[in-house]
């Protein structure tokens, strides 16, 4: 309960102080704190519906902050998801080096699809919403600072948690969690 | 058996949110093209909280910026002092100038008594958050509902057109910045009245799609509002145009815009507390209302 309190309570708080810190950084260079909690949740939470379930919540409080269409960062971020969940269960993410490989892949999919889902409903005129400089410094951005909170989600996860501690990032050859 | 049920609950939890999610889209799409929509209280909510924390959060950046802008500002003061007395010697005879030209042809009690005619009421407004989303270019103002704010009211600021509301809560407002990809605006060149649209382009430029004629369209030229599509009033300042792309063989030439207002630095906003006509008509008839200026006859 107290986890799923604290993981609410970051990301309903998390988009509000990053929309306070962007007009001070060139755009595109503030780490985006929604998809680096999905991220996180993803890889380090046990109860797989609680993380989707999340995951939306998060997805749509960035909607209402952002002039994204409601439901698009929530729709492509449970689709993040699943991805960075899907990964973590045949890929070996517990170095710094695959989790900042993930956080990048999944910021240019994120950045892509949403991009593509206003083009699709026709909210866009003409011009394409990501624009490549910007899109590179996200990527850094976002993947320099995915293994810092991927380890400050888990530990919070596994400080609060009543189910056994974070889910077990390291798989060995054989396909079992060690 | 218990692991196909939590199966099952599990697939229907997944395809129910991204169902949501989607439907959520549809609807928010078709309310945008209606003027906006004013959020229900558990989504206005989060524009009611994100006010006070964002600006709380605000406080230490603002601090330390303030403090850099001052000292970088004195580096250059004296440069700029003398430049600046020279400029305002400019302009105090330009103006002495523009003032008798108006006084003596008896304009000026006019345009007095017309702009207290078509005055539009105007709510100051702090701008307490930017676009979480680095590809899209929305704020957050600290007035709402409860203020008179409303969606589809026009904001400035001092230096010309901000952009417009898209969607409010009780104790605060989105608004759709000009510089959006998905704004457009009705534009006007102010020397030769070409008229043309203006869109959100990157690095938080404009760009102005015209029908091409000689001359139209020149580096330099001040570009406002048309008044036309019934969504801004007519005569606010867009910005100034950089570069024309012209090419022969096309009908539409576009042109770069560099807008008026400084988005980066914008703090402070006005609201214009009144719809264009084409707003009032779509939100009235979103809502199922027509508004009186329907109804009336035509005479």
């Amino acid at each position: 309960m107290k986890r799923t309190l604290a993981l609410i309570a970051l990301g309903l708080f998390a988009p509000m102080v990053q929309g306070a810190m962007v007009p001070f950084l060139p755009r595109g260079a503030c780490p985006d704190a929604g998809l680096l909690l999905v991220i996180a949740i993803g890889l380090s939470l046990r109860a797989t519906g609680m993380g989707v379930a999340l995951t939306a919540g998060v997805g749509f409080v960035a909607d209402l902050l952002s002039g994204a269409l409601l439901g698009s960062h929530a729709f492509l971020w449970m689709l993040a998801f699943g991805v960075a969940r899907f990964t973590s269960l045949h890929v070996n993410l517990k170095g710094p080096f695959m989790q900042i490989a993930l956080a990048a892949s999944l910021t240019v999919g994120a950045a892509l699809g949403l991009a593509g889902l206003t083009a699709f409903f026709g909210s866009a005129g003409g011009h394409s919403l990501v624009a490549p400089v910007e899109l590179l410094r996200q990527v850094i951005a976002n993947g320099l600072t995915a293994p810092f909170a991927i380890a400050s989600i888990s530990w919070l996860v596994a400080r609060l948690s009543d189910d056994g501690g974070p889910r077990m990032l390291r798989i060995d050859p054989r396909g079992y969690t060690s | 058996m218990f692991e196909f049920r939590t199966r099952v609950f599990f697939a229907f939890l997944v395809a129910g949110l991204l169902g949501i999610a989607l439907v959520s889209m549809v609807v928010d799409r078709r309310a945008l093209g209606s003027g906006g929509r004013e959020l229900p209280w558990w989504s206005g909510a989060v524009l009611d909280v994100a006010v006070p924390v964002q600006k709380m959060v605000a406080v230490p950046f603002d601090f330390a910026r303030d403090r850099w802008t001052q000292y970088g500002a004195l580096v250059g003061v004296r440069q700029q002092n003398e430049a600046l007395h020279d400029r305002l010697a400019t302009l105090e005879e330009e103006n002495l100038q523009l003032r008798e030209a108006l006084v003596a042809s008896g304009r000026l009690e006019r345009i007095a008594e017309m702009r207290d005619e078509f005055e539009i009421p105007m709510l100051p407004a702090e701008l307490v958050g930017v676009d979480v989303s680095a590809w899209f270019r929305a704020a957050l103002l600290d007035r709402g509902r409860e203020h008179g704010v409303h969606s589809g009211m026009p904001v400035i600021s001092e230096d010309g057109l901000v952009g417009l509301v898209t969607a409010t809560s009780r104790g605060a407002a989105k608004i759709m910045l000009l510089i959006d990809a998905q704004s457009a605006v009705d534009g006007v060149i102010q020397r030769s009245r070409a008229r043309g649209i203006v869109r959100g382009a990157r690095d938080d430029a404009l760009e102005f799609e015209f029908v091409a004629r000689q001359g139209d369209v020149r580096v330099g030229d001040e570009l406002i509002t048309s008044g036309l599509g019934g969504v801004y009033p007519k005569g606010l300042r867009i910005g100034e145009v950089t570069e024309v792309e012209a090419s022969e063989d096309e009908m539409m030439h576009t042109a770069k815009v560099r807008p008026a207002v400084d988005f980066g630095r914008l703090e402070l906003v006005f609201v214009m507390l009144r719809r264009g006509p084409t707003m009032e008509l779509l939100y009235a008839t979103a809502q199922g209302d027509v508004p009186e200026a329907a109804e009336r006859p035509v005479p």
